[in-house]
């Protein structure tokens, strides 16, 4: 829509994002004057700056606005995966501890003894233990 | 000249920063109302700004919104 200080484009707050509409507008911040309302729906008055052509203008921000609906959908749908890409990158690079350290000499020192080791006396039969232990009785 | 700034786009913090910013070239009075930060400016003290300064502050409020976000 036309008007006295240039464009006026009306946009469904249901289909547009409130951010998207925002960066829209600031990449037309160079190229024209923008000012944002919101009522029933977002409106969006663009006057364009010395030498340029409304028409252009109006059309390339249409396409902006798509191009960058797309991208706030895109981003909003990655967020989990993006956070869970960096948590993992900056554990990873955390310097190692102390701590780190002592647990990390424990497990090797686990995995080193065999499984046939039986210090608890796990894999004698019952009866064998019953047998040692009423002799112990006995005596 | 009064300005009305809806809130859903325009942060007070960041109006507040654009009048402070601005303060040496006009006069404000900023106040809210629902849904609205209204901003009254007043003695432009270039008068040559004048046709441009209301375009100028609106992009630049807009331009600190951005940056928030």
């Amino acid at each position: 829509m036309k008007n006295n200080n240039g464009f006026v484009i009306e946009l469904d707050k249901e289909c547009y994002a409130g951010e998207a509409v925002i960066a829209t507008c600031c990449q037309f911040l160079a190229k024209s004057y923008v000012f944002l309302e919101q009522g029933d729906n977002i409106r969006v008055t663009l006057t364009p700056k010395n030498g340029i052509v409304v028409e252009n203008l109006s059309k390339e921000f249409k396409e902006e606005l798509l191009n960058n609906t797309l991208r706030y959908s895109i981003s909003r749908r990655n967020k989990d995966l993006r956070e869970y890409i960096v948590k993992a990158a900056l554990l990873g690079a955390q310097p190692r501890t102390d701590t780190d350290d002592l647990l990390f000499s424990g497990l090797q020192n686990s995995s080193a003894s065999d499984y046939k080791d039986d210090p608890l006396g796990i894999t004698i039969p019952w009866e064998e233990k019953k047998v040692k232990n009423k002799r112990r009785i006995v005596k | 000249m009064d300005i009305k700034f809806s809130v859903a786009f325009y942060p007070p913090s960041t109006i507040k920063k654009a009048i402070r910013d601005y303060s040496g070239l006009a006069d404000f009075a900023c106040r809210k109302k629902n849904g609205f930060t209204l901003v009254e400016i007043k003695n432009i003290r270039d008068k040559e700004l004048e046709p441009l300064f209301r375009r100028e502050f609106c992009n630049y409020v807009l331009s600190l919104t951005a940056a928030l976000k």
